[in-house]
């Protein structure tokens, strides 16, 4: 038992796969938010005062945003979950039903209509 | 390395009624795991690099689950997109799982396989029905791992943790109805090196082996269960699959 723990300590957790590391074109924001990437895929978040806007590119390249069905699903602090509605607002980008709370884990998903491939992406809400 | 064979453990498997034949894998050698095809989580149904018909075999799938990064559950199914059945969730999975009945087999004397029973084919030299199982980790989550539920042959790893580096070892542990489980065939590389010596589980379970790839990594654990009584069945075999992902270096 003692080896296998010593073992077990010479582990580090398994991460998920650093999709960063992966990705071909830029991987900084650029419209003031925060980026995650998923796959090639870069997801922007966007905090405005009543909304969250979300923009999406691929290797520098916009995605038309109407090419995709978009939801957030939000988690509250206290483990609450809720589905708002994202829609497109031309372009990459999508806004938001609403803005979520502080605190909650926001979760980007794209649907492509073409497909069905999913898109997700995910972030904490200050 | 090779796991400790202990002649305790293999003394308690066969008082367990468990039957393994060790050195050897049985003809019916396909499995199922989950890999990544196009960025989507895929069920994959095969051996070695043969990556066969899964979406014709969709419905023999009995159970998919996925779990979040906190063990609790995402409602989570399988679409066929194409050729593959693919991953569908609302939300990220940590985890993803899923059960295939593979139904009855037998073997004839000539060396071919037929999905049917010793009632119908009396001369067959091996009569068997299979369960296959997968389950994949995107991401390790918070707290123990849970048994699954459906998944009667399960591999965990010790301490919920894999290693971040081809040639580390990595701790396993077979279940088998929830306790843990000696005697099960372990193959380290299910993808690359179908037809190697399995390794097997001791005593307690366990086996450790050298992490073989720097990428995806598919495990294949084996039981024969015999059957309680007169049976049509020489055994049911149970086949599970544990795969995960070692990221490579940034490009």
């Amino acid at each position: 038992m003692t080896r296998i723990r010593d073992l077990a300590l010479a582990f580090t957790a398994l991460s998920l796969v650093p999709t960063a590391a992966l990705a071909h074109g830029s991987m900084k924001p650029s419209h003031g938010g925060v980026v995650q990437m998923s796959g090639e895929i870069m997801v922007e978040l966007v905090t405005r005062p009543k909304v969250l806007e979300i923009y999406v590119t691929e290797e520098d390249e916009p995605i038309p945003a109407s090419g995709f069905d978009g939801a957030l699903i939000v988690t509250a602090a206290d483990g609450a979950k809720s589905k708002l509605a994202l829609s497109p607002a031309g372009g990459n980008k999508f806004t938001s039903a609403s803005r979520p709370p502080s605190g909650a884990k926001v979760v980007v998903s794209l649907t492509a209509k073409a497909g069905g491939a999913k898109t997700f992406a995910t972030f904490r809400m200050k | 390395m090779r796991a400790k064979k202990s002649i305790l453990g293999l003394s308690a498997l066969l008082a367990a009624g468990f039957a393994t034949l060790a050195g050897s894998i049985p003809a019916q050698a396909h499995s199922i795991w989950f890999a990544q095809r196009a960025r989507q989580l895929a069920l994959i149904y095969g051996v070695g690099a043969d990556d066969l018909d899964a979406v014709g075999r969709m419905d023999k799938v009995t159970s998919v689950a996925g779990y979040d990064d906190a063990w609790q559950p995402v409602e989570t199914s399988l679409r066929a997109s194409g050729p593959i059945p693919v991953v569908d969730s609302d939300e990220p999975v940590a985890v993803v799982a899923a059960i295939m009945d593979y139904g009855d087999w037998v073997k004839m004397p000539d060396g071919e396989w037929h999905a049917s029973t010793r009632k119908e084919y009396p001369t067959a030299v091996i009569g068997e029905h299979n369960y296959k199982y997968a389950v994949h980790y995107s991401q390790m989550p918070k707290g123990e791992t849970p048994m699954i539920p459906g998944h009667r042959l399960q591999i965990v790893p010790v301490a919920g943790m894999f290693p971040q580096s081809m040639g580390m070892p990595v701790i396993l542990k077979a279940y088998f109805d929830g306790k843990p489980a000696a005697g099960v065939q372990i193959l380290t590389d299910y993808v690359n090196d179908p037809d190697q010596t399995p390794l097997v589980t001791g005593a307690d379970g366990t086996v450790t082996f050298p992490v073989r790839n720097q990428g995806i990594n598919v495990i294949c654990a084996i039981l024969l269960e015999k059957p309680a009584g007169k049976s049509l069945y020489d055994h049911f075999e149970h086949r599970a699959t544990l795969s995960f992902v070692l990221p490579h270096k940034p490009e």
